[in-house]
């Protein structure tokens, strides 16, 4: 099977053992966001029992951890939800993305491939898709990857609620949380017009924090995409 | 609402809204085709609203703007550094909680 540099995985099994082996780098950093989603959790005054159904059903560290922020200062829920909705549009591209290779498999092998989709478990499924040989069972390897991330994640989360509140404090661990967005934010900024972008979205939550219920984030978030959009055309010309 | 009521509905809504968003294209993408300029719209969104995210968590305490001496602003700064550079989670988390940690240290 293995040709020299290049195996091709052919059976459903191979693909889904593939899929975990690549994965296994990415769990070191699944783990610490667990853990912060767990510990989040229960240190905004989540009972262990929802703080564990948010990681398992609600399954986006990112969208989970700005929610818990803001149910701790009281914010109404639909800020909440608007919050988690526009932290997880890009959940949204990724379905538009991926979902062209996706056609022909049944609506509940669909929803189950939805549903365990990450931002690790989408780039590592698009890369296996556009390889050019002719497995039938890409899928699996997807499966693979996207399982083995869900199950250290529902773990990490759990292991977070347990020993969360026993943190002491002046160990800071507070601190992961505006360290972790910066980690996700910065691969994010792929281009000058992005960086413009979030550099627009930056400043102006600052200028709008005193309004109330984290407008400030998605006033930061329009006026950050617009200026980025404008600046988008004007690179084009620029090298055109 | 009871906290412990908006906590449950903030978990049920969450869920929902998450897997909509994962499943729709997925599950319409050979009936659907977005607006083009949508489509760039949302090629914006992780980049502006995490850092929208980020920056008043890591630069604000009690509402106030950190100092520039801070020394969660001097290990922020350091992370994103390491962020740039590496493009790597666990080593921006790593070096920025490892900064913070000696910064404080050598304060005390």
């Amino acid at each position: 099977m293995n040709q020299g540099t290049q195996t091709i995985a052919i059976s459903k099994r191979s693909e889904f053992m593939a899929g975990i082996k690549i994965s296994l780098p990415i769990l070191l950093a699944v783990v610490p966001f667990g853990l912060i989603a767990g510990i989040t959790g229960v240190n905004v005054g989540l009972s262990p029992l929802q703080s564990l159904a948010g990681s398992v059903f609600i399954f986006a560290g990112a969208a989970q951890i700005a929610a818990y922020q803001l149910f701790a200062t009281d914010a109404p829920l639909l800020i909440l939800c608007l919050v988690m909705l526009i932290i997880n549009l890009r959940h949204m591209m990724y379905s538009a993305s991926i979902g062209i290779y996706t056609k022909k498999l049944s609506l509940w092998t669909r929803a189950l491939f939805a549903y365990l989709m990450t931002d690790q478990s989408f780039a590592i499924g698009v890369l296996r898709y556009q390889q050019d040989d002719t497995s039938n069972f890409k899928h699996y390897y997807y499966f693979g990857a996207a399982g083995i991330i869900w199950l250290v994640w529902v773990v990490s989360a759990s292991v977070g609620i347990v020993v969360g509140t026993q943190v002491p404090e002046s160990w800071s661990l507070d601190f992961i949380v505006p360290l972790m967005f910066i980690a996700l934010a910065i691969p994010s900024i792929q281009s000058k017009a992005k960086l413009i972008a979030a550099c627009v979205a930056g400043i102006s939550v600052l200028l709008f924090q005193p309004l109330p219920f984290n407008l400030a984030l998605i006033i930061a978030a329009i006026l950050g995409i617009s200026v980025g959009l404008m600046s988008e055309s004007y690179f084009e010309k620029d090298t055109k | 609402m009871t906290p412990n009521q908006v906590g449950w509905a903030m978990i049920v809504i969450g869920c929902i809204i998450s897997f909509s968003l994962r499943f729709s294209m997925i599950a319409l993408l050979d009936r659907i085709t977005l607006p083009p300029l949508l489509t760039r719209a949302l090629n914006y969104v992780p980049a502006t609203v995490l850092t929208a995210i980020f920056i008043p968590a890591w630069l604000l305490k009690d509402k106030v703007l950190l100092n520039y001496s801070d020394p969660r602003f001097i290990a922020g700064l350091l992370a994103l550094g390491i962020a740039w550079r590496t493009k790597n989670i666990l080593a921006t988390i790593a070096v920025g909680m490892a900064s913070l940690w000696v910064i404080e240290l050598l304060l005390n």
